[in-house]
């Protein structure tokens, strides 16, 4: 019976213009949305590699640079990279990158306004020069034209243009006499209807968008095949949530214009005002500091701990007095004994500065935390998550990510500092044996961790929608009074 | 005969359940929002001030040490923002805030605040603007798709003009009452907002406040020009259209693609015609052409060694001692000389890149004048791409004084010394530091902000002319019956 | 075949229908008289399980349509005033549909096209869009998807209000036909001549109540317009 229904419904979707006109044009936007995650994906891969490339770089030409000083050519002490303290501190530098994950063509998510890699060296990362990528604000505040995009905005609206008028265009239209007194149950019809353009929609959604993250190189092996299959099934769920939404407006028996406006005001609340209103509520709940009061923070507990022991005093004496005869060697003294001062007085100043980070991190949580809590509001915020930590492109990834390089970044001090401390200058082969950054992405349970709430409570909403919707059908007014 | 009618719709309007609740949620919004940003904005500006007060005077009491070394000391500029950015946060939350200015490098400003978000805020911010620019255009559309083709399918628009009424004057009324209505709901709401925002903000900075009264006068009348296309625009389809339901699904199109669909794909369209290069390849660039200055740092570096000879052999002297100027100072300025070349070149490049899409994007305005008022509201509000360029050439302006002070002194005081003894025991003091001003910022006076963007005012104006005879000419055809 | 046990129905306060006990066996045609909201469609409604009788039975075949809304369905087919159809689809599309929905998937175009040609639509028409239709031929298509059902019992609501008297006429003995066939046909009409011509009971309704119920053959037809006069101006 019902599959009489879904020929009945496709034959009268393709006598529909709307549908010749709407389809094709949803193809091409899920195509461009794929077509434009690969882009960034292929963008950051080449990127992470040439990050890579510049560090490896770097530390080759530095043990370079050695060796020939070994051997005994002329150079400059500023050029000297055996100094253990002008080593760490300024000449080399490991780029600590985040490549793409496998299925990172989904959502471009937050890795536009997230650096893909970190240049790590002795200088707190805090204070580490700025490796954002560079992108117009323009383009970052409007956002990228991706996957996610097309599906959490668009899809709905197209799910609302097919479905809003199910029933009441029937009822306008007069046949829903003729079709009621058939021995068919309008939770029937319905069924039928919403299968039809079910399998079109979501349908189109997922082997479209699926087809094209596969071509575009989604590692299956790495974890990528659980991660487009969680994110199918996100996909079958929201479009799911739009299409119950309808059976249940469609219920009420309103105007096939009331449909509409309901549909449409709904889509307005739950795609553009709620994660809006909760952005705000979050932000004021859970202030940040600002980052003025982190960058004087910073340079306070740096003044301090110069205050109480300032480098010249040390540092002054013996080396001033070798200095005044001049030469190479002397500077090169003059600076490795510099850099013991330094480097103690700046780690003072970071500890002395170090609460005030830690209340940022504090409140950053406190707020992520609170946004977390409330996602569940939206459907369409929930889709928006589930997509970008499938994708690898959420904000809690990069986090992880941060966390590894803070790691990575207290083993490049670790290794340095007795090296420091100690004043022996570093040869060719200690400079070529340099701790590495070594990226481990997140393990799958991890991430599935942060994904199934999310998923659970999409599905929850396509349960709750749904159950409303066909315990409202069973009410349905047949006559027309 | 126009307010005779236009008093019909304002009634019906105003008795209509939907529209007051409508109404009262988006008053909700729009106070709410303004209440939260003025907060936000009086806490931001009263740090930025303590911090640039704090900035200033570690400047200055930095003591007696060589200037160079103060130099890489450096100072922070904090990126202020006018009043108006509490109505329209613009690019905000996706430009840097804080800019170290030192020596040898020209830093770009960091610390966007969308890094510090999860992923909620790319759905975009709650303010007056974005209230404005999408939410009260779907209210007229909702209030206007049905005007003329509804009166129609119920047949009392045959009734209408079979009493004689003018077909003009019945879609102007109708204008009218959708602009008296909004103006009612608006009008009260804007200015309680306003002067609740401008009591939570108190005194402001009068370097945020040029041209203040004119920009809101300008922003004003940017706004209503936007909400009039909508309304012109939503009578014209509701007078063509087939049905109701063909009135209120071609509008909706409209609204989407105004305000949803081309916003990105211009950007995105923009960015491929228009590629940027990345982070990585700019820095490396400037990497590779700063390599090639004369290293002052570095004596046997073969760059270094020839800027010596090329100097000695200018002022004809055997010995850097010897040389008029400290040498060290020279070669300082000399690399930073050749590093403003480099940054200009490359940076320069990048924002004309910039520049040019955002060009791109205003003309696709042509189709949605979402990007267009998008564009001039944020100018205006000082939270658009020439604001922020504007503050990082300000900022790149006052680091180049501040070296060129620095090493003017060096210059000057270390005549005869040795490298090493100028960088490390050559010691200047509290009168070369108050040498160098304080970092102020001007917000962009009116005019200069209104000739850069003559496009989205163009386009505004061709909007609103062109809807407004569409109009004109469908309500002379209009059609009677269904 | 259709048996209304003390069926009332109740909006809200108003008494739509006031206990109607009705009985029409196979091969009957009963024309249900009465002004404009007499009860007449609310009647109908009830044996099709639209509304809910208040109280009373709506009996199908012996089925209560209120406990077995999908059973009865299958007895009965229904023709309402205007029959609307998909307008984008042919008369044959539309007829295959309903006829599937009916259970009757089997149908040949064949078959499909002799129940058109039975209900009198002209040969050149079944293969077009409904949407240019005149009401006559919708009203023809309806019969037809009624014929294809097989039904025990046809429903019908003011179907030749508005026809022209030639099309109203061969609708008429469409309905004698399959009276003949044995099916039983509840019709309510506000046209005299035609219940006198082809029905064979009469019942005028009024407020709800049957307020009489004779055979045809038991009176002419000016009589007939006399007694209907009559108890509307009681």
């Amino acid at each position: 019976m019902i599959t009489q229904i879904m020929k009945h419904e496709w034959r009268l979707l393709l006598r529909d213009r709307l549908l010749f006109i709407a389809i094709p044009v949803y193809a091409l936007l899920l195509a461009y949305g794929v077509y434009n995650g690969d882009a960034w994906r292929q963008f950051l891969t080449t990127n992470v590699a040439a990050a890579t490339a510049t560090a490896d770089d770097n530390i080759g030409k530095l043990a370079e640079k050695a060796e020939r000083i070994e051997r005994g050519e002329p150079y400059g002490a500023y050029e000297d990279p055996r100094i253990p303290g002008r080593f760490a501190r300024t000449m080399a530098f490991e780029m600590a990158v985040k490549p793409p994950g496998p299925t990172s063509a989904i959502a471009i998510g937050q890795s536009d306004v997230h650096p893909s890699y970190l240049l790590v060296q002795w200088r707190a990362m805090f204070n580490q020069s700025n490796t954002d990528e560079v992108e117009n604000p323009v383009n970052l505040a409007v956002g990228r034209f991706d996957l996610s995009f097309v599906l959490i905005y668009l899809y709905p609206l197209l799910i609302i243009a097919l479905s809003f008028n199910m029933l009441s265009s029937e009822r306008e239209g007069g046949t829903q006499v003729l079709m009621l007194s058939q021995p068919v149950s309008v939770g029937q019809f319905v069924v039928g209807k919403v299968t039809v353009r079910g399998l079109v929609i979501i349908g189109m959604a997922v082997t479209l968008s699926l087809l094209g993250v596969m071509a575009s190189g989604a590692e299956l092996a790495d974890g990528g095949l659980w991660r487009l299959g969680a994110w199918g099934l996100a996909i079958i769920a929201y479009g799911g949530f739009w299409f119950g939404l309808s059976v249940l407006v469609n219920a009420f028996a309103g105007k096939s214009s009331t449909n509409a406006m309901v549909l449409m005001g709904t889509w307005l609340v739950l795609v553009l005002l709620a994660p809006a209103v909760l952005n705000l509520v979050a932000k004021s709940t859970y202030p940040l500091p600002s980052r003025i009061e982190l960058v004087q923070a910073a340079r306070r507990g740096y003044d301090a701990a110069k205050r109480e022991a300032p480098p010249s005093a040390q540092a002054g004496g013996a080396a001033a007095e070798l200095a005044s005869r001049g030469g190479e060697d002397v500077m090169l003294a003059e600076l490795n004994t510099a850099f013991k001062d330094v480097i103690p007085l700046e780690m003072r100043g970071e500890a002395a500065a170090a609460p005030m980070f830690k209340r940022f991190d504090e409140q950053r949580d406190r707020q992520h935390g609170l946004i977390d809590r409330l996602k569940y509001v939206s459907p369409a915020i929930l889709a928006a998550d589930v997509m970008g930590e499938l994708a690898d492109t959420s904000t809690a990834s990069y986090r992880a990510f941060s966390h590894q390089v803070g790691a990575y970044h207290a083993r490049w001090r670790d290794h340095f500092f007795d090296r420091i401390m100690a004043g022996p200058v570093l040869g060719a082969a200690d400079i070529r044996a340099t701790p590495r950054f070594n990226f481990v992405p997140e393990e799958d349970g991890v991430v599935a961790a942060r994904v199934v709430p999310g998923l659970a409570a999409l599905l929850g909403f396509v349960l709750a929608v749904f159950a409303a919707g066909f315990g409202k059908l069973r009410q349905y007014p047949a006559a027309a009074r | 005969m126009i307010w005779h009618v236009a008093r019909k719709e304002l009634t019906e309007i105003t008795r209509d359940g939907r529209f007051l609740w409508s109404a009262f949620i988006i008053i909700v919004l729009l106070l709410t929002s303004l209440g939260v940003a003025a907060s936000r904005y009086g806490e931001d500006r009263a740090l930025r001030e303590a911090a640039t007060r704090e900035v200033r005077s570690q400047w200055l009491n930095q003591g007696v040490k060589g200037p160079h070394s103060a130099a890489h000391y450096g100072v922070y500029a904090f990126k202020p923002s006018t009043p108006l950015a509490l109505f329209d946060p613009g690019l905000n939350d996706y430009t840097g805030t804080v800019t170290m200015l030192e020596a040898h490098k020209e830093n770009q400003a960091s610390y966007k605040p969308a890094q510090d978000a999860t992923s909620l805020q790319r759905f975009g911010d709650l303010s007056g603007a974005m209230i404005l620019q999408l939410l009260i255009p779907l209210l007229i559309i909702l209030l206007c798709f049905g005007m003329i083709s509804g009166e129609r399918e119920e047949g009392t628009l045959r009734q209408l003009l079979s009493v004689g009424a003018k077909r003009s004057d019945l879609v102007w009324g109708k204008a009218v009452g959708v602009a008296v209505t909004l103006g009612l709901v608006l009008v009260p709401s804007v200015l309680v907002g306003a002067v609740l925002s401008g009591l939570i903000v108190g005194e402001s900075d009068p370097h945020d406040m040029i041209d203040f009264p004119a920009k809101v006068a300008v922003l004003a009348g940017g706004y209503l020009a936007y909400l009039a296309i909508f309304v012109v625009v939503s009578l014209t389809v509701s007078i063509m259209a087939k049905s109701s339901r063909t009135a209120l699904t071609i509008l909706l199109g409209f609204w989407i693609l105004n305000g949803l669909l081309l916003p990105r794909a211009a950007a995105d369209v923009s960015r491929q015609l228009y590629p940027t290069p990345s982070a990585l390849e700019l820095s490396q660039a400037i990497r590779v052409g700063r390599d090639r200055g004369p290293h002052p740092h570095e004596p046997n570096h073969p760059n270094h060694i020839a800027f010596r000879e090329k100097l000695l052999a200018t002022y004809k002297v055997e010995r850097i001692e010897d040389l008029p100027y400290g040498f060290f100072g020279l070669a300082l300025e000399a690399d930073e000389t050749h590093g403003f070349k480099v940054f200009d070149r490359h940076v320069g490049e990048l924002n004309r890149r910039y520049a040019m899409q955002n060009r791109f994007q205003q003309a696709i305005g042509v189709l949605s004048p979402f990007i267009a008022v998008r564009s001039l509201s944020s100018a205006l509000a000082g939270t658009d791409v020439d604001f922020a360029n504007q503050f990082a050439a300000a900022g790149e302006a006052y680091r180049r004084n501040l070296v060129k002070v620095t090493n003017d002194d060096l210059k000057r005081n270390t005549v005869g010394w040795t490298t090493f003894d100028a960088e490390w025991r050559y010691k200047a003091g509290d009168d070369v530091w108050k040498r160098v001003p304080a970092f102020d910022f001007d917000a962009p006076p009116l005019g200069d902000i209104l000739a850069r963007n003559w496009l989205p005012i163009a386009v505004l104006a061709a909007w609103l002319f062109g809807g407004v005879v569409a109009l004109l000419s469908v309500s002379r055809r209009m059609k009677i019956d269904v | 075949m259709l048996k209304a046990e003390a069926l009332r129905k109740d909006y809200n306060g108003h008494m739509a229908l006031k206990g109607l006990d009705l009985e029409i066996k196979p091969g009957e045609i009963y024309c249900l008289l009465g002004a404009n909201g007499s009860g007449k469609s609310t009647t109908i409604n009830l044996f099709l399980d639209f509304i809910k009788p208040t109280s009373g039975r709506a009996l199908v075949g012996g089925l209560d349509a209120k406990q077995h809304p999908i059973e009865t369905k299958r007895l009965l087919a229904y023709i309402p005033e205007i029959v609307m159809l998909y307008r984008n689809l042919t008369a044959v599309e539309n007829l295959r549909y309903f006829s599937g929905l009916a259970g009757h998937s089997e149908y040949s175009d064949a078959d499909l096209l002799a129940f058109l040609e039975r209900a009198g639509l002209p040969g050149h028409a079944p293969h077009k869009r409904v949407g240019g239709y005149s009401k006559g031929m919708r009203q023809k298509v309806g019969i037809a998807i009624a014929v294809a059902k097989q039904v025990k019992a046809l429903l019908l609501d003011e179907p030749t209000s508005g026809l022209d008297p030639k099309a109203s006429n061969e609708f008429s003995e469409l309905l004698v036909q399959l009276s003949r066939d044995g099916v039983a046909i509840l019709m309510a009409t506000h046209d005299l001549f035609r219940a006198k011509e082809c029905g064979t009971r009469v019942g005028i309704m009024k407020h709800g109540v049957l307020v009489g119920d004779l055979a045809t053959q038991d009176i002419g037809h000016a009589d007939l317009e006399a007694l209907y006069l009559k108890h509307m101006h009681d």
